[in-house]
């Protein structure tokens, strides 16, 4: 049996017990073993954002895969790994698959990683990692003069100019990577939601997979992006859609969307930097399955469909 | 769904924008069936709609879509089951500066089917408001019960966020017929 090492790294004392009571059912399921250990020993942490903030800054900056348990109405934390607390233990398990799983990966994604850090995902991969810090309540900036951008570590929202935003939404700001900021941004520069800092920055990184989405890998939407606020495509709604009724692999998702490539994988890499997929090893979050309807009676509607999109100028 | 009718249904508490949603959409000005609204702490205006909002859109071959506002009020939930019958696809709208909008939307998506019966899609206005609720706590609340249904930030004031919802329903509507066909 393998045995892989966990720490708590800062979470509230009724979600630590919690925890640490699943830690033993689950233990020696499915042929791995999860062993608790001190933070310096382990391979996995698991922090919350009501936890001991000595103990998770102290661990803020880990390369190590790091869940984060977030509570009631909080905003999820933009990390690949999470848990609503309270969780179930179906919850936890399905994480800790996934991360099994991409610490099996490690020495290719790794090089993966490397390879493209110098270039196209260099600030991308820097708010991945504040991603898995613990809030401290400071701001990150990237860039210089007008061109910066200031991130709180909260991940609530980002502070750019009103410029930097357009070319954000438009096209690749190209940005360095994050570092502590020593001041505030301008009084003139606005207050928009990280969600869509993360949304525009992956969509027009690459139009390849980002270095951390698994190309062999089923998907699944967590939940919608906010098109309300990221003005949405056509293109984008229907693989939303897609991604709602079933998991999908990305060569399924090209398939089924008869969208190219270079659509899917761009799709792929902004929901996954925006938090919002799920690779469909994650347990269902709650005793209604998943998805949305199925149409039994809404064969033949395609006439009825395009038509509707006609008048309402709803062009694609 | 009975041949030949399409009909989308936009339903929600009172005050979030149903009847300007389908202002927004119909060809010509929703009938309604206002009254006063003899509820002005719940929601300070001045008519609100008790059976129902009328609007349709008619297609070049000569079908029609048809609107259908429901009130907003709990007293009137039968109307919801009326009007929800056969419908196509169910728009949600919600206001997040009302203090109970996450009991609202459990309470809408259940009654109408929580997106298993037809699609449903999830707008939710003045998330901008002070005190309101974020959006991500709309979204959060329907992924803790295993739903993934679309929630957007929106003003129905703007037609181009009212056909945002549209268009979404449609995509959901285009799949399930795709795989059905």
């Amino acid at each position: 049996m393998r045995t892989r090492r966990i720490a708590v790294a800062g979470l509230a004392d009724d979600a630590s017990q919690a925890f640490r009571s699943m830690l033993k059912i689950l233990d020696g399921r499915g042929g791995l073993s999860w062993s608790l250990v001190a933070p310096e020993d382990a391979e996995v942490l698991i922090a919350g954002t009501h936890g001991d903030e000595l103990v998770a800054r102290r661990w803020a900056k880990t390369d190590k895969p790091l869940v984060a348990v977030y509570e009631g109405a909080a905003a999820r934390p933009m990390t690949p790994y999470t848990l609503h607390h309270p969780f179930r233990v179906m919850q936890l398990l399905g994480v800790l698959d996934d991360i099994d799983q991409a610490l099996g990966g490690t020495a290719q994604d790794t090089a993966r990683g490397r390879s493209a850090a110098g270039t196209l995902w260099t600030f991308a991969e820097s708010l991945r990692l504040l991603a898995r810090s613990s809030a401290g309540g400071n701001l990150h900036v990237a860039g210089e003069g007008a061109q910066r951008v200031f991130v709180r570590d909260d991940l609530s929202v980002y502070h750019a100019g009103a410029d930097t935003v357009r070319r954000l939404v438009g096209h690749s700001l190209e940005l360095p990577a994050l570092r502590l900021a020593s001041e505030g941004p301008p009084a003139d520069f606005v207050c928009r939601p990280v969600f869509e800092l993360a949304w525009f920055t992956a969509w027009h990184a690459s139009d390849a997979l980002a270095p951390w989405v698994d190309a062999n890998a089923l998907y699944r939407l967590r939940r919608w992006p906010d098109f309300g606020l990221l003005r949405g495509t056509r293109e984008q709604l229907a693989l939303a859609a897609l991604l709602t009724h079933a998991s999908h692999s990305r060569a399924q998702l090209i398939q089924s969307s008869r969208q190219p490539a270079a659509n899917v994988d761009r799709f792929l890499n902004a929901c996954a930097l925006a938090g919002v997929l799920a690779s469909a090893g994650e347990a269902a979050p709650a005793a209604e399955p998943a998805g949305t309807f199925i149409a039994a009676s809404a064969a033949r509607l395609g006439g009825l469909i395009r038509g509707l999109r006609s008048r309402l100028g709803l062009t694609s | 769904m009975v041949e030949g009718e399409f009909k989308i249904v936009f339903t929600g508490p009172m005050g979030a924008g149903k009847t300007t949603a389908i202002a927004a959409i119909s060809d010509e000005p929703p009938v309604s069936t206002d009254v006063v609204n003899n509820d002005r702490v719940a929601f300070d205006k001045e008519l609100t709609t008790a059976g129902l909002d009328y609007g349709h859109i008619a297609l070049a071959d000569g079908a029609a879509v048809r609107l259908y506002g429901t009130p907003g009020q709990l007293r009137f939930r039968f109307m919801w089951d009326i009007l929800g019958n056969n419908a196509a696809g169910i728009i949600l709208l919600l206001d997040a500066s009302q203090a109970d909008a996450l009991v609202q939307l459990d309470a809408f998506v259940d009654a109408f089917g929580a997106g298993k019966r037809s699609p449903i899609v999830v707008g939710v206005g003045r998330a901008a408001a002070a005190g309101a609720l974020p959006l991500d706590a709309f979204a959060q609340r329907l992924e803790s019960r295993g739903l993934t249904l679309p929630v957007f930030g929106v003003d129905v004031r703007r037609r181009d966020d009212v056909l945002l919802l549209v268009d979404t329903l449609l995509c959901l509507l285009e799949l399930g017929d795709r795989r059905t066909a």
